[in-house]
């Protein structure tokens, strides 16, 4: 029996051919990315690889308290600079770990002297500013720097 | 804090970025950065302290409303401080009147956001954007912008109040004004020396 011959390729789907390897062996390089990503934690969103990040509260702090800062430096209203999503942001990272986030505010506070003021009395359930004092920024500073002290925050 | 003399390019930048009715406007800087006081005050005068109806991080005299976040600081909250100051409300009327000093509140859907003074003879409106430097604007639909909260801008003029020259006179807020504008003189004179 003559032994059949599989036909000829047409040299027109040569191309289609290469190209259908191409996306094969990219999906298996995906496959296996992926697979590595899931052994060390990381995910795939959206069809977004999320690359598995180490990032300590503090640099997540500088990171949103630096955006915050730009971008409501502005502003005058507390409730206005209050809503913008960095300050939430700082918020939310109390719940890791509150006591860090108070030390991280007030030592922002003392030396970018950023106004952490109601953040640190809504986290610290505390306002050692005397009435005297409210309002001037030295002062202010001064006393929540002395209060984190005392309380052995910084 | 000293204050702090920034480039006259990255002022620009910065108030440009953040107030766009400025790119049309006539407006000049008229002091260094400094954050020990912002527009509230330095509509009462002050360049001492932080003024706000909030209970945290700001004065406001013994007696009067004060709202928290996330509740807003409502216009008529500013009504009755600045009456002890001898202001009244006059309305939307911005026009310079001889004999008066007059205010001008700011607000969005949230609340105030700004206040602006004007110039003692009537040559424009001074305001203090947050932290950043005073400017003397035109008018006050220079520092106007978007109502909505997440735009981070002033909103519109809600609401004008004025008092007369002697009311201002008697509580030392000219003498107050006088000093820091010769101040603030002292300033441009170094920094165009500067630059």
């Amino acid at each position: 029996m003559p032994r059949e011959w599989a036909p000829e390729p047409d040299p027109a789907s040569w191309h289609e051919d290469d190209e259908a390897l191409r996306i094969l062996l990219a999906l298996a390089a995906i496959d296996k990315y992926v697979a590595e990503l899931d052994d060390e934690g990381g995910s795939v969103v959206a069809g977004e690889l999320c690359v598995p990040t180490e990032r300590t509260l503090e640099e997540r702090f500088r990171e949103q308290s630096d955006k915050w800062a730009q971008e409501t430096q502005h502003l005058s209203s507390p409730i206005q600079r209050m809503a913008h999503p960095s300050y939430q942001a700082i918020m939310g990272m109390a719940q890791e770990n509150k006591q860090e986030v108070i030390r991280l505010l007030i030592l922002d506070l003392q030396e970018r002297r950023r106004a952490w003021f109601w953040a640190l009395s809504y986290l610290a359930q505390t306002n050692p500013i005397s009435p005297k004092d409210a309002g001037k920024m030295d002062k202010m500073i001064e006393a929540w720097v002395k209060w984190g002290k005392t309380e052995g925050v910084i | 804090m000293a204050a702090i003399y920034r480039n006259r390019s990255e002022i620009l930048a910065d108030f440009l970025r953040d107030f766009p009715n400025l790119a049309n406007a006539q407006w000049c800087i008229k002091s260094p950065l400094d954050d020990s006081y912002q527009c509230i005050a330095w509509a009462e005068c002050r360049t001492d302290r932080i003024s706000w109806p909030s209970y945290y991080g700001a004065f406001w005299p013994q007696g009067l409303p004060r709202a928290d976040p996330p509740n807003e600081a409502p216009v008529d909250y500013f009504v009755q401080r600045f009456s002890l100051l001898g202001y009244k409300p006059c309305g939307v009327n911005d026009q310079f009147e001889f004999g008066y000093q007059k205010v001008a509140i700011y607000a969005n859907d949230m609340g105030v956001t700004h206040m602006a003074r004007q110039h003692f003879l009537g040559r424009g409106w001074l305001s203090k954007a947050g932290d950043w430097e005073d400017i003397l604007h035109r008018e006050l639909r220079d520092m106007e912008g978007d109502m909505s909260p997440l735009a981070r801008e002033y909103g519109k003029v809600q609401l004008i109040l004025k008092r007369t020259w002697w009311s201002a006179f008697v509580r030392l807020c000219l003498l107050r004004c006088s000093w820091n504008a010769f101040k603030f003189w002292l300033y441009r004179l170094r920094n165009d020396f500067a630059t």
